[in-house]
């Protein structure tokens, strides 16, 4: 090595030969011990629950008017606490009929989460228009957006922007039109779980050949141009620049700083993970880097299942998706559908929310939406009752607890110019 | 559930610890350097490093006797990949510019400033395979395994990876051929 010239290898190690070695061992022992008590006294806690919201809730059961037609496992709701079956190395949490979701203990992080008991697009009308100057300052902070029917097919989105006055803004420069979902069927854009960026701010939608970035705090709308027709999703990736967009075809990779779109060599998503079902029929996880690009694929054994619609991830490795239920699983549990949470850690645990078999439910019928704190995943159930078209609920479920909770409604849907859609995000 | 039983489950819980901290206590100086190297801040990395020990501490009675080593540097990498991006903050003149340290003593401090400026134009895929071929010795292909890519996946990324290093610092003269 002489004065100038340096091995890669050699730079490398002057680079790091100042950090300080520190004593993580005792640490992180003590880390996993607090964890693996913390989950004891949740589940100790959870079972205290159970005996304590027993006589409760049996006469709330009981005094309620419950008109669904049982499934063929009913399953009590007891403070919230779901039965469970093992089957296999997967644990399944057995989810109450629709009729007794709206009795389900209130969830106690919804105030934290600025979850309203009725999520929606907000009674005003007409309603309030997102300003040209944007929203300021710490009121900027999107909770959710919806899509309502804006006539000929278009819809316009609306923010809920929870500490904005008023909160509920429709924004009137973004005009969306119709997609095709997939089966030729032209819809309103889909939204999911990565539509709104992790700064709250920023919103991106797919349309034909392009996908719209809102900025809510000066209501610029960015139109970024990708050679696709049949975009149907887009979402942030975790690098907080790239946006992920995706036609049931290819999927793209769109830098919103410098505008370049180019197509990865294998499958990109937006999130850390998602659930898909492998080529040999089992359930994969595949892991993301934070431009959306694959890196790993694990499969998650004893569950087969088929997943639909986007997953969702949180930092602490678990991933949830909704899923029609295997052959195995549905033997041993009498129900067809759910939602799937596995956690990407030395191995891989599963863990099932079974829908009932219930007319009410459609098929799909969970669609998860968000985590929220303690591995706690926030869900839409939807259903349908007198014969109207489905509306959905939002549900939370812990899924080291097995617990449910009621969030609240969400609007219906209506078909009427102004109306919502029945799409959003939170 | 007796107390015996409670004691027993405790019992058990740490019967590992001793094997664990002698595990952790060889290994956690060059881990901790590695992942300083993946992520460029030093309190980043001791960040990322813990929540890996945590996670083989929960796990110790089942891995210790299947090559931790392995399931440690695949857990420390994937974290890395996947955590959020934030970039250093490496703002400013060198070090060199500090009147009492501009001799010759302040030399391997520039360098070090410099190289981890060049680092931080990398890709967290390029740093980390980078990272792996050249401070690990990994091959290519134990590389793709631990990354969860291709073989030409790694080949192209450390390509171009050192080609930008040889644009991010031009005075030196840069040998990357010492990886296997």
């Amino acid at each position: 090595m002489t004065a100038d010239r340096w091995t890669l290898r050699d730079l490398l190690e002057l680079a790091s030969d100042d950090v300080v070695e520190v004593d993580l061992a005792g640490r992180a022992w003590h880390g996993a011990a607090a964890q693996r008590h913390t989950l004891r006294r949740r589940a100790l806690l959870g079972a205290g629950g159970l005996l304590a919201a027993g006589a409760f809730a049996t006469v709330v059961l009981r005094r309620g008017d419950v008109t669904s037609a049982p499934g063929p496992t009913p399953t009590p709701s007891l403070g919230g606490r779901l039965d469970e079956r093992s089957v296999g190395s997967v644990r399944v949490s057995m989810a109450p009929s629709p009729a007794t979701e709206p009795r389900l203990p209130r969830y106690p992080d919804a105030e934290l989460l600025a979850l309203p008991e009725l999520l929606g697009t907000g009674e005003a009308r007409p309603r309030a228009l997102l300003s040209p100057d944007g929203v300021a300052g710490t009121a900027a902070s999107v909770r959710a957006v919806f899509l309502v029917h804006a006539g000929q097919g278009l819809s316009h989105p609306v923010v809920l922007v929870p500490r904005g006055s008023p909160p509920h803004l429709l924004v009137p420069g973004m005009l969306l039109e119709p997609v095709d979902d997939g089966t030729g069927v032209r819809t309103a854009p889909r939204l999911g779980p990565r539509t709104i960026h992790d700064d709250r701010h920023r919103v991106v939608v797919a349309q034909p050949r392009r996908v719209l970035v809102l900025d809510v705090r000066d209501a610029s709308v960015l139109d970024l141009p990708v050679p696709d027709d049949g975009l149907v999703d887009a979402g942030w990736a975790k690098d907080g620049r790239t946006v992920v967009a995706r036609s049931p075809e290819r999927d793209w990779l769109v830098d919103t700083q410098t505008h370049q779109v180019r197509r990865p060599d294998g499958p990109a998503r937006p999130d850390y993970e998602d659930l898909v079902t492998g080529p040999q029929g089992g359930t994969v996880l595949r892991s993301f880097a934070g431009s959306g690009t694959l890196s790993d694929t694990r499969l998650v054994p004893d569950t087969v299942v088929e997943p639909y619609g986007a997953s969702t991830a949180n930092t602490e490795s678990w991933v949830a998706s909704g899923v029609l239920l295997g052959d195995d699983l549905e033997r041993a549990t009498g129900r067809a559908q759910g939602l799937l949470a596995v956690q990407d850690d030395l191995s891989l645990h599963a863990r099932v929310l079974a829908a009932p078999e219930d007319p009410h439910l459609v098929r799909g019928a969970y669609r998860p939406l968000a985590w929220g704190p303690r591995d706690v995943l926030v869900l839409e159930s939807r259903s349908t009752s007198d014969g109207g078209p489905p509306r959905g609920r939002l549900l939370a479920w812990d899924v080291i607890g097995a617990r449910l909770w009621r969030v609240g409604e969400v609007e219906a849907p209506d078909d009427s110019e102004g109306g919502f859609t029945g799409r959003f995000a939170i | 559930v007796g107390a015996s039983d409670a004691g027993w489950v405790v019992d058990a819980e740490y019967s590992g610890h001793a094997e664990y901290a002698e595990y952790v206590g060889a290994r956690q100086g060059r881990l901790l350097r590695v992942a300083f190297l993946l992520c460029g801040d030093v309190e980043r990395a001791e960040e990322l490093l813990l929540g890996v020990l945590v996670t083989l501490a929960r796990h110790w009675s089942d891995i210790r006797d299947d090559q931790p080593d392995d399931h440690v540097r695949r857990l420390l990498y994937r974290r890395a990949l996947s955590s959020p991006r934030r970039t250093p903050e490496r703002v400013g003149a060198p070090p060199a510019d500090d009147p009492a340290t501009a001799e010759e003593g302040s030399r391997p401090d520039r360098l070090r400033h410099d190289v981890l400026r060049a680092l931080d134009t990398l890709t967290p895929r390029q740093r980390a395979i980078i990272v792996l071929r050249h401070v690990e010795g990994r091959t290519d292909r134990e590389t793709a395994e631990v990354l969860g890519v291709r073989v030409g996946a790694v080949r192209s990324g450390t390509h171009d990876a050192v080609a930008r290093l040889r644009e991010a610092l031009p005075d030196l003269e840069l040998d990357a051929e010492g990886a296997r």
